[in-house]
């Protein structure tokens, strides 16, 4: 049985409240949002509670006889989304611009720990705001490509688009991250940047 | 300066592979940084079963919830198949929309019923959409089986009685209905109108009691209702080509549809003839004839009878004034439409015309001549059966004009023969001069002293002509009227002896101006054989005495050789 029809059937029994079926939907696709999540939110703590309130938003789908026909996983990537989307709307100060993160200074009170953690994650932020950046389209294609390893037949599935799509969505995203990541026409980056502070 | 140096140059090849080297750097710190992402911290067991338990334990509430809904029973199920009906028609893409199976219990009480409610409620509708249908329409039937449903279910005399008022009620509309849709009700619609008028009467009257108001005023209305129902339907309908001698404009004709008859005509005088139809229920009240004629131009079905009626518009008032109501019967005569009777315009302005049962024809005989008319004692009056109450068709106040020609007849049709009204104007009626003779009779010879118009008793004649006075005559009291001659009296024979008084006085009729009232006066016969004397009676008339002449033979008695001859 493949993924997709393994979907579908978890998915026809989860519309008859199958609490097993449901359990198994859960133990299967919960981790995948929980990383997905916690990729773009960097907190463990929002990112579970993105993870319950997009299973959540799942049962109600199906109580009103909503919710997925075919592709559970891209209807949850999808939700996921949204989710970290209303997040970063209602909490503005949650985000920061990559300029604010050119100019952020670490802070005195800060333990002189090792340097490369701190730029890790000024690194990270980087991206992470990069990535938002992006259109739904293009960052779900982009996580689903980079980060969980899916062909572009998969994500063409999960997205219910069709592969070429997939592939100029995809070339886009990359485009943007490039002009996104470029800020101050440094292409090398963070990591050089990295590179030669450890280095230097 | 080498790189300005470079790009005169525009080595192009060496572009080219200076991007390639640089695209494939930057995808190479593309993915670098994207690497920065890729290790995410390790998921908090703990967290993760929590909300685990969470996620099973509003699913488990959820399903609870929707069990529930479920067993509510057939009303959340129809509920639930509406909504998703309603759904599907939104989004017929989206498959697994069922309402789901309806719970075995409530399947098993409500299932049968379904049918029951539908049926039911379409009755429903049907019974009540017919509740304003009239007669001759389909639902019409179905209206007559919902009262009589009612009537069935209604034992309270009471109630039953207000049934029968608002059901004849509704047959008095719908009568106007139909009056205004120029048409005429069945019998059967008449016959049921009827009988719950009848039965209505039958309740109160058996619920009678003189004390209360209330019933005296709904038997009065009853018997109104009665008296419609009872009442045939009128037509106006004016004819057209009426043959008729003066040229006139031919009358107009007023059917009458007796209580499952065929309708009938009362021709009348109009002065907008020929324009078309009316149908009137003479339950309704007035009628005018050039109104109706010029509001329903459609013809009716042709009259069978029909009745000669002088007058121009006419007033039908039998509900309105039921009081007025002049019971009597209606002149009908199986006539054709033009029965010689001269059109006078004007003459009667109102007729009230009742409901009538069946009535029976009679006929009425009207000379067609249009100068003198002699009524001859032995026609045919208008007969009217006793039991008979038709249409009353009487004179209003307005007076009857009688101009001087042609003659108009009145028509006044009552319980009893029509009475001639004692109008000094004689019965006349031959313009001559000539005296007329009578068969001798036993009575003595009687003259007609003066030219004193004649008075007919009033005998039962039913129709007086009004004529003005014409030249003296005298009128033979016995039909037939014999040619009039002037025939002189019997030769008395000469030689006879003078005899006292013949046993048989023949009575003359002498020409008035040979008579003179006054004393006695004697005459001679033309041949001198015989002597008239003349004298005055106490009643006006005059009485003749004959005596032979002394000395005077008759022709008669010479040829016969009388003894005194020889």
């Amino acid at each position: 049985m493949s993924n997709q029809e393994l979907q579908e059937t978890l998915l026809q029994r989860a519309r008859e409240f199958d609490l097993q079926a449901l359990a198994e939907i859960y133990d299967l696709f919960s981790p995948v949002l929980y990383r997905y999540a916690v990729r773009l939110l960097n907190d463990a703590e929002v990112a579970e509670e993105c993870v319950t309130e997009t299973f959540s938003r799942f049962l109600r789908a199906l109580k009103s006889n909503n919710g997925p026909r075919k592709y559970l996983s891209a209807y949850l990537y999808r939700v996921a989304h949204n989710w970290i989307t209303d997040y970063y709307r209602s909490n503005h100060s949650a985000t920061t611009s990559l300029e604010e993160l050119e100019d952020e200074t670490i802070p005195d009170h800060q333990e002189p720990g090792p340097l490369q953690t701190v730029m890790e994650k000024l690194a990270g932020e980087r991206v992470r705001a990069a990535i938002l950046s992006l259109t739904p389209d293009q960052r779900q294609v982009i996580v689903l490509k980079y980060y969980e390893g899916m062909t572009n037949e998969e994500i063409a599935a999960a997205v219910d688009k069709q592969v070429g799509a997939v592939k100029a969505l995809q070339q886009r995203a990359l485009a943007a991250l490039r002009r996104a990541l470029q800020v101050k026409g440094d292409s090398t980056g963070v990591m050089d940047e990295l590179q030669i502070v450890e280095t230097g | 300066m080498n790189y300005k140096l470079l790009k005169q140059v525009e080595h192009e090849p060496l572009q080219r592979t200076i991007q390639r080297a640089s695209s494939d750097l930057d995808d190479q710190s593309l993915n670098r940084q994207l690497e920065v992402l890729r290790k995410t911290p390790p998921r908090d067991a703990a967290a993760a079963m929590r909300g685990r338990n969470a996620f099973l334990a509003e699913a488990a509430a959820i399903r609870d919830e929707l069990e529930y809904k479920r067993r509510r029973g057939f009303i959340a199920w129809l509920s639930r198949s509406i909504k998703q009906r309603i759904n599907l028609g939104r989004n017929k893409n989206k498959p697994n929309a069922s309402p789901g199976p309806l719970p075995a219990p409530a399947r098993l009480v409500y299932a049968p019923l379904i049918p029951v409610v539908v049926t039911a409620l379409v009755s429903a509708a049907v019974i009540a959409t017919a509740q304003s249908s009239l007669p001759h329409q389909p639902l019409y039937s179905i209206k007559l089986w919902s009262e009589d449903v009612q009537l069935l279910l209604t034992t309270n005399p009471t109630h039953r009685l207000d049934l029968l008022i608002a059901f004849a009620n509704r047959r008095t509309a719908e009568l106007e209905a139909l009056r205004q849709r120029q048409e005429l009700p069945s019998s059967q619609f008449m016959q049921r109108f009827r009988d719950q008028v009848d039965e209505a009467l039958r309740l109160v009257m058996g619920q009678a009691n003189p004390d209360a108001g209330d019933d005296g005023a709904n038997v009065a209305v009853l018997k109104q209702l009665r008296a419609t129902a009872a009442a045939p339907v009128l037509v106006v309908a004016p004819t057209r080509g009426t043959p008729n001698a003066t040229a006139t404009p031919a009358p107009t004709a007023v059917s009458v549809a007796a209580p499952g008859g065929t309708p009938t005509a009362l021709p009348l005088n109009s002065q907008s003839p020929s324009h078309g139809t009316a149908v009137l229920a003479p339950y309704r009240a007035e009628m005018q004839t050039s109104d109706a004629a010029v509001e329903w131009p459609t013809p009716l079905p042709t009259p069978t009878r029909s009745v000669p009626v002088i007058g121009g518009p006419i007033d039908a008032q039998p509900t309105a004034a039921p009081a007025e109501k002049t019971q009597g019967a209606v002149p009908m005569a199986d006539s054709p439409s033009g029965t010689g009777i001269s059109p006078t315009p004007a003459v009667v302005d109102t007729v009230h015309i009742a409901p009538v049962p069946p009535l029976v024809p009679t006929p009425v005989i009207v000379p067609p001549t249009p100068t003198p008319v002699v009524i001859q004692p032995t026609a045919t009056p208008v007969i009217v059966p006793p039991t008979a109450t038709p249409v009353v068709i009487q004179p209003t106040a307005t007076p009857v004009l009688v101009p001087p020609t042609p003659t108009p007849v009145v028509i006044q049709p009552t319980a009893t023969p029509v009475l001639v009204p004692p109008t000094p104007t004689p019965v006349v009626i031959q313009p001559t001069a000539t005296p007329v003779i009578v068969p001798p009779t036993p009575t003595p010879m009687i003259f007609q002293p003066t030219p004193t118009p004649v008075v007919v008793p009033p005998t039962p004649t039913p129709m007086v002509p009004t004529l003005p006075p014409l030249l003296p005559t005298a009128m033979n009291p016995k039909p037939p009227v014999a040619p009039l001659e002037p025939i002189l009296p019997p030769v008395l024979p000469v030689d006879t002896p003078a005899a006292p008084v013949p046993p048989v006085v023949p009575t003359i009729l002498v020409p008035a101006p040979i008579l003179s009232m006054g004393t006695p006066e004697a005459m001679p016969t033309p041949d001198g054989s015989a002597q008239l004397t003349v004298s005055p009676t106490p009643d006006g008339s005059a009485q003749v005495a004959v005596s032979p002449t002394p000395g005077v033979t008759s022709g008669h008695d010479q040829q016969r050789g009388l003894p005194g001859d020889q």
